[in-house]
């Protein structure tokens, strides 16, 4: 089959399929495009990139130049990207397909993909209930088989938690081994781009293509490589894995599988000790900067522009219009965090808190190789089932420590409840470690190498 | 005279010689239409990551050095965040906490003014209003200045008088130009300074400061402060309150008018910028800066002076470097207080004149040594350099062809016919220098270049005198 039939299959696919609102646009136009050129290219006997043919998927905050994207959000309404991501740049460079952009919370801020202001994602294993978010979309669409692969943006869990409410593979990078520029902004000291697949290979082989230094991206560093050419062999007693014991106050259920996925392994109980501020200090942390990252969506430049009676209304009738509810409240948590007065009680204490964590990981990480926890609470929850904002908070309590320590972590299907429904189980890796996780763990927890 | 003495504190901003943005690849050309020096990153795109300017870094160390300030190894960069909208992405990226560099000082003339610090920054762009007018009705926005790397240099309030100011702003420009750190064109908005005044009572601790903005020139700084000065002092000497707020100069009424005031001044909510890593320097960054500092201008003066030079022409020549490094070429064959002298009366005013800028002056020095040479050699009349320097500084032309185009009266027949007539002319100055005041001769001489138009030679015009005067010759 030519690379344009096949991708004319997909793109028929999502049409016909996609009841879960996993898809907010695709890209008909340029994933035909890409495929013809592909299929000439090939004709000519042209190498072709590693990721040839390739449908990928890209979550609505991940600029695609040419392309309408919204982040979720009615404020960036009609607004084309004016770029491409790094990360684009660099599937594209490989001869993937960018085939479509993906629902998310709002900014990415939330945990069920409700906070879009394009509706709620579905779970394609349970359509009344969530797909998890801010990544819902990617997660969803990876689920429902509608692309093989796609990007997500994981800022406190936002593609672990998906990835586990949804049964795939959902890898967040060690901060900084992929480039965020691209990447709207929501906590730049926390974002990072990761993948969605079913196929560990395939997964892989994406995050082989997007990870590396960035000239555009100050943030970004090497990661270590070596792994890669080292062919995995089973030694005795290794890896050691850790299993926090903060990190068990979960459901009945998902302990019961996580316990089960976890038989026959080196397993040492450690502790985290300040787990427990994890929540309060990302709750600090992250919205301080999203209010300072979302003040330049003020609707003179670009988007939605709302026109008052002089500048400052105009300001706020666009502000008060464009953004949604949740990302408001964290718009205002923020700023009061970072007020002169409170700056030191909130926000310093707050990354003087967040210091200690990821020492908790450094010192566990002397006796294990691998920190593994179940990547949520609970199983996927009904769609406007949690209202309350702090409930839906505490869905990031296990994915939350990771992120602000910068460390790779990967959640990978670990099996289901009684009712159908995925748990999700967390692999922390060492920082800079991603190819070792990659490598060796999804193969010992699936058992599907 | 007022009881009242003012505390004056300024803040510089210079933008860095770079030819990018600091955080940008955007050229800093300045005079390129509205919106063309732009790209995604100083925009403020969606998505975009700053990265920085690696030579904004290294200025930004070498003007900490040339203002004796402590660098700092690490430092960071923060957002300053407030809503305007010639601030795409509503955050300027600045130094709070931690600035490159802190604690130095600038003396200027014999007084020290010491400086708090001095941290980069990028500017913001510009808004441009048309309220009222076809076929735009409101304000546009050019972004181009948007991003380009700024140095903020901070003083102490040390400065006692609105002439100090003027003469600080004058002598921090000549430093930084001088080590090549910035160009601090006002007019090109390469400099730009704020002042912070306050007066007080003398031996009473600092009073209430006021914020001056809008000066387009030093002497409007100086203008500003004296008027600020003038109402601060009215203001308590008739028993009133000085309010902390922001100030405009107006240069057409020559009066600064309320802005805001403190209480409603912006919360910035500073916090380290998390895109950007820390600003580390190595000790090898440091002193290859230090390497790339030329002679500054208090040792060239006080070099000069050693060489001859008096004060004034001293400050004259160093005022700008490129006209000293020419003055150097010109003394290296000359002498260099002639050097000096014909510079400052001849080639200046013919720059000046002709708004030639020092990098383009057309006479090349060898042409003007050359002349100083014939002068100190007695070779050439003032009144004959005055009549040929127009044309030698245009054409480049080499004094010695200029001369032999002139007629010069050599015939000592003649000569002594001119001087005796001049000495019938003037009978008390020649019945006194033959009493033996020299000085007399001056007059005599003076007649006679006069009637000559200065081509008499002079040496020959001096011997014919002092024969007369030997023969005693009688008026
Ligand atoms: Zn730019």
């Amino acid at each position: 089959m030519s690379y344009f039939d096949e991708i004319k299959n997909y793109l028929e696919r999502i049409k016909k399929q996609d009841k879960y609102n996993a898809f907010l646009e695709i890209f008909e136009q340029r994933a035909l495009n890409k495929a013809e050129e592909l299929d000439e290219r090939k004709k000519r006997g042209e190498k072709l990139g590693n990721l040839a043919g390739i449908p990928v998927a890209v979550k609505d905050n991940i600029l695609v130049k040419g392309e309408k994207f919204t982040c979720g959000s009615k404020i960036l309404e009609g607004f084309v990207a004016p770029y491409s991501a790094t990360v684009v740049e660099k599937l594209e460079a490989a001869d993937a397909v960018i085939i479509g952009r993906t629902n998310m919370d709002e900014f990415a801020m939330g945990s069920s993909t409700e906070n879009s202001a394009y509706g709620p994602t579905k779970n394609p294993h349970d359509l009344k209930r969530v797909a998890g978010g801010s990544s819902g979309g990617s997660a969803a669409a990876v689920a429902g088989d509608l692309v093989p692969v796609a990007l997500g943006s994981d800022t406190g869990g936002s593609i672990r938690q998906p990835a586990a409410f949804c049964g795939v593979l959902g890898f967040k990078p060690t901060y900084g081994a992929v480039s965020r520029y691209g990447l709207v902004a929501f906590a730049s000291s926390l974002d990072q781009i990761g993948v969605f697949a079913k196929d560990p290979d395939l997964l892989e082989s994406v995050f082989d293509v997007i990870y590396g230094v960035d000239e555009k991206d100050e943030t970004s560093h090497k990661i270590d490589t070596s792994p890669k050419n080292v062919a995995f062999q089973r030694i005795e007693g290794y890896p050691k894995i850790g299993v926090p014991k903060e990190f068990l106050n979960c459901s009945q259920e998902v302990r019961e599988i996580f316990e089960k996925a976890l038989k026959g392994f080196n397993i040492v109980e450690i502790s985290l000790p300040h787990t427990e501020y994890a929540v309060a200090v990302y709750y600090i942390v992250a919205p301080s900067e999203a209010s300072s990252n979302l003040a330049r969506f003020d609707g003179v430049r670009y988007g939605r522009r709302i026109e008052g009676d002089d500048l400052i209304s105009t300001y706020s009738k666009t502000r008060g219009h464009g953004f949604g509810e949740e990302v408001k409240r964290r718009i205002m948590i923020g700023t009061f965090s970072l007020s002169s007065g409170y700056y030191d009680a909130y926000y310093l204490k707050a990354q003087k808190v967040r210091t200690l964590i990821a020492e908790d990981f450094r010192d566990a990480f002397k006796k294990v190789d691998y920190i593994v926890t179940p990547t949520t609470p609970t199983p996927a929850f009904k769609i406007g089932e949690i209202t309350d904002p702090l409930s839906l908070y505490l869905q990031d309590v296990y994915t939350i420590p990771a992120s602000l320590a910068g460390l790779p972590a990967i959640s990978i299907p670990a099996g289901k409840t009684k009712d159908g429904l995925p748990v999700g189980l967390q692999i922390i890796g060492k920082r800079n470690s991603d190819f070792m996780l990659l490598f060796h763990d999804i193969f010992y927890f699936t058992g599907e190498k | 005279m007022s009881e009242y003495v003012p505390a004056i504190g300024l803040e510089v901003h210079v933008q860095l010689k770079t030819k990018s943005k600091m955080f940008c690849s955007c050229s800093t050309d300045f005079g390129a239409p509205p919106n063309t020096n732009i790209c995604p990153v100083c925009t403020g795109q969606p998505g975009v990551l700053p990265t920085k300017n690696k030579k904004a870094i290294e200025l930004a160390i070498r003007a900490g050095l040339v203002l004796n300030c402590k660098i700092q190894k690490y430092s960071l960069f923060a957002r300053k965040n407030y809503f305007y909208p010639d601030l795409p992405k509503a955050y300027q990226i600045s130094q709070y906490e931690l600035p490159i560099s802190k604690e130095g000082f600038l003396m200027v003339g014999d007084k020290k003014i010491r400086i708090i610090r001095a941290h980069l920054e990028e500017d913001a762009g510009k808004l441009l209003h048309y309220i009222g007018s076809t076929p735009v009705d409101g304000s546009l926005v050019d972004l181009n200045r948007c991003g380009i790397p700024l140095l903020e240099i901070v003083s102490y309030p040390d400065i006692d008088s609105p002439q100090m100011a003027f003469d600080y702003l004058k002598t921090l420009r000549r430093l930084l130009r001088y080590a090549g750190i910035s160009d601090c064109d006002m007019e090109k908005g390469s400099l730009r300074c704020d002042c912070n005044v306050s007066v007080r009572k003398i031996g009473e601790k600092l009073g209430v400061k006021t914020e001056i903005k809008n000066m387009n020139s030093f002497k409007e700084v100086k203008d500003a402060l004296t008027y600020e000065i003038e109402r601060q002092t009215k203001v308590l000497k008739e028993g009133g309150k000085i309010f902390q707020e922001t100030r405009l100069w107006n240069p057409k009424q020559g009066k600064t008018f309320a802005m805001r005031r403190k209480e409603e001044a912006h919360d910035y909510r500073y916090f380290p910028d998390p895109d950007l890593r820390p600003i580390f320097l190595s000790e090898e960054m440091i002193s290859e800066q230090k390497k790339q500092i030329p002679e500054l201008p208090a040792d060239r003066k006080k070099r000069y002076t050693e060489m001859g030079l008096s004060e004034y022409q001293a400050d004259v020549i160093i005022d700008e470097k490129e006209l000293a490094d020419y003055f150097e070429k010109v003394a290296e064959n000359s002498n260099p207080c002639e050097a000096a002298n014909i510079i400052i009366t001849h080639l200046l005013r013919q720059i000046n004149e002709k708004n030639i800028p020092y990098s383009q002056i057309p006479l090349n020095p060898q042409n003007l040594s050359e002349l100083v040479n014939l002068k100190t050699d007695g070779k050439i009349t003032p009144q004959i350099i005055k009549r040929i320097f127009p044309e030698m500084f245009e054409k480049n032309e080499n004094p010695k062809k200029l001369l032999e185009n002139i007629e010069v009266v050599s015939d000592e027949g003649e000569i002594k016919k001119i001087v005796m007539d001049a000495i019938q002319k003037n009978a008390q100055a020649w019945n006194d220098y033959k009493a033996g005041n020299e000085k007399a001769s001056g007059r005599i001489i003076g007649f006679v270049m006069k009637q000559t138009e200065g081509s008499a030679d002079p040496v020959k015009v001096k011997k014919i005198l002092e024969e007369l005067k030997n023969e005693n010759f009688d008026s």
